[in-house]
């Protein structure tokens, strides 16, 4: 069981087949928050290069979450109405529903599960970045939605073996994360950011998905690391997407202090995070009809 | 079952919680009046007034209006018998992390609210790591609980 199985990071990438790509368009929509130049109605023009992604947008921007008293017929008009940056995340969530919100069998995660787990850390990201003014929300939002996407390319590899991996993580006292490189030789983390590499996914957006099991390594600190660490504690306690890996991982008490949150705020903002989790159900309803 | 949900049956149900971290899925029966109940408790306590739809959220109010439903729909408090799972924490929340360890202070919560109720408990499935579904059929009283490393399998019968 300790034995590394040999197939490089490469190899996970390159040959796992069923893979997701990323939409050029969300990606460009992403690197738009970079520039301060953005005007409004560029959004617009890039989502609507996706059509896929484009009708999806509209859909969630007419779902019941946002209550418009008439529909948003076209993506100019959402825009105005929304919102540049709402209609940005709404372009991440039309761009990884899709995929994130099919069973992941390697990790015993069920339909709607992982993306639950994705929106929930996502959103519980945004939520201390906000409250802690010390990274971008909308940095927040992609990467914690990313976070985990090292699972859905080893989700195949692990295959049967995660009641192992699982088992064998127990008795040698690690955590998942530990039992993934000594059985794989890397974990979810690092397959993350080697695919997220090969989508020219933006280096801050990649920080969250790298280190969000062990932020205080993120060289040079970025809050990223911290926000998308604490929201996938938030997520994960709250039981929003827990795979067979369960809270097999570290909590890093570090992070209140680098993001100058008082842990006797934390019941607090995690019952408001519910609740906000709660109302965006309407939303992935209409996602998926 | 949903977050913070609380829900009674009469006759015939069945309640499942999928997927527990560290909230805890509380279940209830008065085999007698054949009245069940179910909480989806997420965190230990309300600290201040709660609004009545919030009540479900905590352990220090979710249990008691649990018991105050069944008992408006026939259930006698003294022969409710409950049993409950979840509460799980991540690896190392201790020391000044000890605060975010929701798991282990719901379990602390409910242990003394049931204390306080005087409501025995069957069985209990909680702590650790690892992430827990339970379900209850209130007919056969059978409260089953799943995990990764056990599968499925009968926590304890909440009739008999």
């Amino acid at each position: 069981m300790s034995k590394p199985i040999n197939i490089t990071l490469d190899d996970i990438v390159a040959r796992t087949t069923d893979l997701p790509t990323f939409s050029a368009a969300a990606l460009e929509v992403m690197k738009m928050a970079d520039s301060a130049n953005t005007r409004a109605q560029d959004i617009a023009r890039v989502v609507s290069q996706d059509q896929a992604m484009s009708v999806r947008v509209l859909r969630l921007a007419n779902s019941a979450f946002y209550g418009m008293s008439r529909k948003v017929s076209s993506l100019p008009e959402a825009v105005v109405v929304l919102g540049m940056r709402t209609v940005k995340n709404l372009a991440m969530v039309a761009a990884t529903y899709p995929w994130m919100s099919k069973p992941l069998k390697g990790y015993d995660l069920g339909p709607m599960q992982m993306w639950h787990h994705a929106f929930g850390t996502a959103l519980g990201a945004q939520m201390l970045a906000i409250k802690s003014r010390k990274c971008d929300d909308q940095l927040a939002f992609t990467s914690g939605l990313l976070h985990d996407v090292g699972k859905v390319a080893l989700s195949l590899w692990i295959g049967e073996k995660l009641k192992a991996i699982v088992y064998y993580a127990e008795r040698e006292g690690l955590t998942f994360d530990e039992a993934e490189r000594k059985i794989l030789g890397y974990d979810h983390t690092e397959v993350g950011e080697h695919l997220g590499k090969n989508w020219n996914l933006p280096d801050d957006v990649l920080l969250g998905v790298r280190w969000h099991h062990e932020p205080a390594k993120c060289e040079p600190y970025h809050a990223v690391a911290d926000c998308v660490h604490l929201g996938s504690a938030m997520a994960m306690s709250m039981g929003l997407g827990i795979g067979g890996d369960g809270l097999l991982y570290k909590f890093d008490d570090g992070c209140y202090l680098r993001l100058g949150i008082s842990p006797d705020e934390m019941d607090s903002i995690t019952a408001d995070y519910v609740e906000s989790f709660k109302k965006y159900e309407s939303m992935f309803q209409a996602m998926a009809a | 079952m949903g977050l913070a949900e609380i829900r009674i049956a009469k006759g015939p149900a069945n309640f499942a919680f999928i997927g527990l971290g560290s909230c805890i899925a509380f279940v209830a029966l008065d085999p007698v009046a054949d009245i069940a109940g179910a909480a989806h408790i997420m965190l230990p306590k309300s600290g201040q007034p709660v609004k009545q739809e919030h009540l479900g959220k905590f352990a220090d109010t979710a249990v008691g209006e649990l018991v105050r439903l069944m008992e408006s729909h026939g259930a006698k408090k003294e022969n409710i018998t409950a049993a409950y799972a979840g509460g799980a924490s991540l690896a190392e929340v201790d020391g000044a992390a000890a605060k975010f360890d929701i798991g282990s202070r719901n379990l602390d919560a409910i242990k003394a609210v049931l204390d306080t109720l005087k409501i025995p408990v069957k069985a209990t499935d909680a702590g650790g790591n690892t992430g827990r579904t339970l379900k209850m059929a209130t007919s056969s009283g059978d409260v089953t609980v799943k995990t990764i490393k056990l599968g499925e399998a009968v926590l304890c019968s909440l009739r008999g």
